[in-house]
């Protein structure tokens, strides 16, 4: 695979699932945050 | 206010709308799009059309459901009791894609018991022969041929399944999805590994992910993008809406729709990976470029993905995890269609779920069955091809129409970020009042231009007719029906309040 197919994919990786796992960390704080 | 089924926990709820979210689309249209528009390069239209498009039509049907605690027509009759048709026709879609997809999962089954009792051997005549032996194709829409009995009784499985899961309402569903929605992604993960171990997966990667940045400049690929998201995420079925109502009104919306969103395209960007991997293995299998085994819709799934799976060692395991895949994936969209346009019934005539979902799957079979015959493929065909383009891209148009032009962003967001875990900025008015409705009245006069230039498929203009605009117009008048039929008057027990909602009575 070329170079700009390799930088292409792991930006949207790290857009996508960072994106995700951000959002989830954001979720669980706040839902523990409301328990508590 | 009357008793309304509640989700366990917000990991139940999240996981439904993500199951309802990824669906067979995922594994067979979306990276096939992105291959055919630019490779790589797709994943920029791709991701803004998510962020422009997608995330804020879903923070909008979620607060709709959850503020107004109703199905869709209920919650867009109390923005204007009119209105209530807008979310009528979004059932109306969604049940007639839910006849249709109920026998697509019906193939599955025949493919699963398939891989069981007989090894995949042969390459590609086995896979197309088994194919129309099991759709028993006729000549055309109008030779209607004999039924399948094989896809009658995938199909009576099928919607034996989605009675058992929904009929005790989303209790039932919270547990379900635990096992359905992570399930597939396990299974794609083992035909990933197993694709990226075979000769010619990394060809069959390149010409999935590089880049062809001029494609950046055609408005068709960002006509695709943002269609491929709408399509993608089940907005404009009413499901959203329908699930939301099921939440308490103090809880999340935006971030759920974020998790909702990224889980959706991450696990279609992902599922890209195993399609293209094994794709790369066939085309290096019978000495063809990978874009001579590259087909879209049911055709990979049935056709090409089985050829090369037969050419694999220990292709009937990997036949049995493909298939399951399928079934996994697609259960959860069913059963999510179905619940939407239950929970519209109920909310207006308020009976039991049992007896709504009883009767909403009997006729979904009956219907059903004339997919399962001869014509069977080319009706399914038509008939999706004007959901999607004239059904599902209409409502979300009117949705943001009927949310940004008359009820107001304003005073929906204020709801959204008091109850939210993040605030949302003025990007969402922007985007729910301008920007997505622009682009899908976009997407709905160039397909409407594209129709008139070049008839869709080969099919003759009566079936055409009578499969496309005439389902669509049959939509409407029964969505034009239950909107002006009365409703039952609901009693809050609590309060001896009377509820009767999306009435023209109310009026």
């Amino acid at each position: 695979m070329s170079a700009s197919a390799w930088i292409m994919s792991i930006v949207v990786a790290l857009v996508l699932y960072g994106g995700l796992g951000w959002c989830i960390a954001i979720a669980v704080r706040r839902t523990r945050e409301r328990r508590d | 206010m009357p008793h309304r089924d509640r989700w366990a926990s917000r990991p139940a709820f999240i996981m439904a709308a993500i199951g309802s979210a990824i669906g067979l689309g995922n594994l067979w249209r979306f990276p096939m799009v992105a291959y055919a528009n630019g490779g790589g390069a797709f994943l920029v239209p791709y991701i803004v059309a998510l962020i422009t498009a997608g995330i804020p039509l879903m923070i909008l049907e979620y607060a709709l459901g959850q503020y107004f605690q109703k199905s869709s027509p209920g919650s867009l009759g109390q923005v204007k009791p009119g209105f209530a048709m807008i979310g009528w026709w979004a059932l109306g879609v969604g049940g007639v894609i839910s006849f249709y997809y109920a026998v697509i999962m019906g193939w599955s089954w025949d493919y699963l018991v398939f891989s069981f009792s007989q090894p995949w051997q042969g390459g590609k005549e086995v896979a197309a022969e088994f194919f129309a032996h099991v759709l028993r194709r006729s000549s055309g829409p109008g030779d209607i041929g004999g039924i399948s009995w094989p896809v009658l009784a995938g199909l009576a499985v099928t919607w034996g399944w989605i009675y058992w899961i929904i009929k005790k309402g989303v209790l039932r569903v919270g547990k379900v999805v635990m096992v359905t929605v992570p399930l597939p992604a396990v299974l794609v993960l083992v035909i990933l590994i197993r694709g990226l171990t075979l000769p010619g997966a990394g060809e069959g990667l390149r010409y999935y992910l590089t880049p062809d940045f001029s494609a950046l400049l055609s408005g068709t690929t960002w006509l695709r993008a943002y269609a491929q998201v709408f399509f993608s995420l089940s907005l404009g079925f009413g499901i959203l809406t329908a699930y939301a109502s099921y939440l308490p009104r103090r809880s999340d919306v935006s971030n759920n729709a974020f998790i909702t969103s990224f889980a959706n395209a991450g696990f279609s960007y992902f599922a890209g990976f195993a399609v293209f991997s094994v794709l790369g293995y066939l085309a290096q299998a019978q000495g063809v470029p990978v874009g001579d085994v590259c087909e879209g819709g049911p055709s990979l799934a049935f056709v090409v993905y089985p050829t090369a799976i037969s050419l694999m060692p220990g292709a009937p395991v990997i036949a049995a995890a493909f298939f399951l895949t399928l079934l996994t994936l697609g259960i959860d969209s069913a059963f999510s269609i179905v619940e939407g346009v239950v929970a519209g019934i109920r909310d207006k005539w308020n009976i039991s779920q049992n007896s709504a979902v009883a009767g909403f799957c009997f006729f979904g079979f009956l219907v059903g069955i004339i997919f399962t015959t001869g014509a069977g493929l080319y009706w399914l065909d038509i008939v999706d091809h004007w959901m999607n383009n004239y059904g599902l891209v209409v409502i979300g148009f009117l949705e943001c129409i009927a949310i940004g032009w008359f009820y107001g962003t304003k005073k929906l967001k204020d709801y959204i970020n008091e109850v939210s875990d993040f605030r949302i900025g003025w990007w969402w008015d922007l985007f729910v009042k301008w920007v997505t409705p622009l682009v899908l009245g976009w997407a709905l006069v160039a397909n409407m231009i594209e129709e008139v230039r070049v008839p869709y498929g080969d099919y003759p203009t009566w079936a055409l007719l009578a499969g496309g605009w005439g389902v669509v117009a049959l939509i409407i008048v029964v969505a034009w029906l239950m909107t002006v039929l009365p409703g039952a008057v609901k009693r809050d027990a609590a309060s001896g309040r009377e509820d009767v909602s999306m009435t023209r009575e109310e009026d």
